[in-house]
């Protein structure tokens, strides 16, 4: 199932996204709260079959890192286009961060990047590292979301900003399809092959992901 | 899980009667608030009309049935729609309280066996229907009743549409038209009601207490901070160390919690950690 806010029905991404999806069913719904992580949810319930959920953002696009988290010595930044993720890792901290399994998106990228220059701006040269993926795989649903192909050329226009798009994932064709750009850095989970066999349930193999990380246009 | 079955809550008896033969159901005999049907697979309470009688028969069914958390719950019932075909059964994808405002949103994690559709549930029966969802009167409160008691995935609630525009009939419609509706689909309510059931068993397992958990607790006083370190800790050993039996003095009667709490971090902080057993092409690596 698909769930929209009804504020962002008519978004573009909105719209292309659910030209992928033309099957499912879409149901309105006022905020993605109404959906998402309500009480008396079950996580692993959910995830037999998760939903998408889109939505808007509304504030807090970027935060600061905890002292300790990042590039030493830096400024360190995150921000989440998505809640929750495809993959099934047993020791990630998503497995309880939240009562539900549904994958929330938020179509609202142009608000995030407003921010993100602001910062950029505000720092006045400061080096600035922005990290992806901490609510989710920055890359895993790159198909449907096309964040990469979004994100990536506009911090070529910052190069005093370096962003991490943090990953376990194979999906890198939208980044083949860009220029390199020298302050993106994707940066790829690498397990011993049982280790991942055995906890990261639904990743790529970890071959794949290392191949994946050395593939040229 | 000591019983799965299904708590079916219903407005009329004429709901009532075709589930009841279906799951072979038998009324039960002592004198109840509510009718009430029990049997191995199901319990079915009859709530009568409107839903504060279906959020109060839902909560009595709970405790009538044992009180058991995590078990599933079906709502069916009538209701009219503006387009949908006489006949036709619909799960809830959305359950709107037109009083309130309030709308919940039935996680379906397993097939549906129909359609799925807006429920908006109104004080008073409707003949006008403004919007394309189906007009009922209970699921407003039986769905966020029936939340108390088990996880959103386990509850849900079916319509079959008992009236729409091209329907040539005023009024409430008649107990053995509203009998026949619901027995032209007693194999998808009860399929669906299967699926739940193992749901409910695979959530039971994961909720289950770990190995070792209630013995420990029966002989030492844990408070509950405490008793949410021990199950984490169990787990913990479970995991790590499956199998083996829980030492004597985390077992022993009488000793304090914070002495078997401790006892268990230092077992668990010796245990060696092996995510997965090495293979033969690792080792030859090694050495």
């Amino acid at each position: 199932m698909l769930y929209i806010e009804e504020e962002i029905l008519n978004h573009p991404r909105t719209l292309a996204i659910r030209s992928r999806f033309p099957d499912d069913e879409v149901i309105p719904c006022a905020r993605y709260g109404e959906v998402f992580n309500r009480r008396a949810q079950s996580f692993r319930l959910q995830k037999r079959r998760p939903s998408m959920i889109l939505a808007r953002k509304q504030r807090n696009f970027v935060v600061e890192t905890p002292p300790g988290y990042g590039f030493e010595g830096a400024r360190n930044l995150s921000f989440s286009h998505m809640l929750n993720c495809i993959y099934d890792c047993r020791y990630c901290f998503l497995q309880g961060m939240f009562r539900s399994a549904n994958y929330v998106l938020f179509v609202n990228y142009e608000d995030f990047l407003w921010e993100i220059e602001e910062k950029i701006r505000g720092a006045r040269g400061e080096p600035l590292y922005f990290s992806s993926g901490y609510d989710c795989d920055s890359l895993a649903l790159e198909p449907v979301t096309r964040f990469a192909a979004t994100v990536v050329p506009f911090f070529a226009r910052f190069p005093q900003a370096v962003v991490e798009l943090r990953t376990k994932s194979t999906q890198i064709k939208s980044l083949l399809e860009l220029d390199a750009v020298a302050n993106v850095v994707v940066a790829w989970s690498l397990t011993p092959p049982e280790v991942a066999g055995a906890v990261e349930r639904l990743t790529p193999a970890v071959d794949r992901r290392r191949r994946r990380s050395s593939s040229r246009p | 899980m000591s019983d799965p079955a299904i708590r079916f809550v219903v407005a009329l008896e004429a709901e009532a009667r075709p589930i009841a033969e279906r799951f072979r159901l038998e009324p039960v005999g002592e004198s109840h608030a509510f009718r009430i049907f029990r049997g191995e697979a199901a319990w079915l309470v009859v709530a009568g009309f409107g839903k504060a009688a279906a959020a109060a028969a839902t909560a009595y069914l709970h405790l009538a049935a044992g009180g058991e958390l995590g078990r599933p719950w079906l709502h069916v019932g009538i209701g009219g729609h503006s387009r949908r075909t006489l006949g036709e059964l619909l799960l809830a994808h959305k359950v709107d309280d037109r009083a309130s405002g309030l709308a919940w949103y039935p996680p379906l994690v397993i097939d549906a066996p129909c359609p799925t559709a807006p429920f908006l549930t109104v004080e008073r029966r409707e003949e006008e229907y403004e919007v394309p969802w189906v007009y009922e009167t209970e699921a407003a409160g039986f769905y966020p009743t029936a939340c108390r008691f088990s996880t959103a995935e386990l509850v849900h609630a079916f319509a079959v549409i008992s009236d729409n525009p091209e329907a040539n009939v005023s009024g409430p419609p008649s107990a053995p038209f509203v009998e026949e509706l619901v027995a032209r689909h007693l194999d998808a309510i009860e399929s669906f009601g299967r699926g739940l059931g193992e749901l409910a068993l695979e959530a039971a397992a994961l909720a289950a207490d770990p190995p070792g958990y209630r013995e420990i607790v029966a002989r030492s006083l844990f408070g509950l901070t405490e008793q949410r370190r021990l199950r984490r800790l169990l787990q913990r050993l479970a995991v790590l160390a499956p199998g083996e039996p829980l030492p004597p003095a985390a077992g022993g009667s009488a000793a304090p919690a914070r002495d078997v709490l401790r006892h268990l971090e230092v077992r668990l902080s010796r245990l060696p950690l092996e995510l997965a057993p090495p293979t033969e092409a690792a080792i030859d690596v090694v050495h």
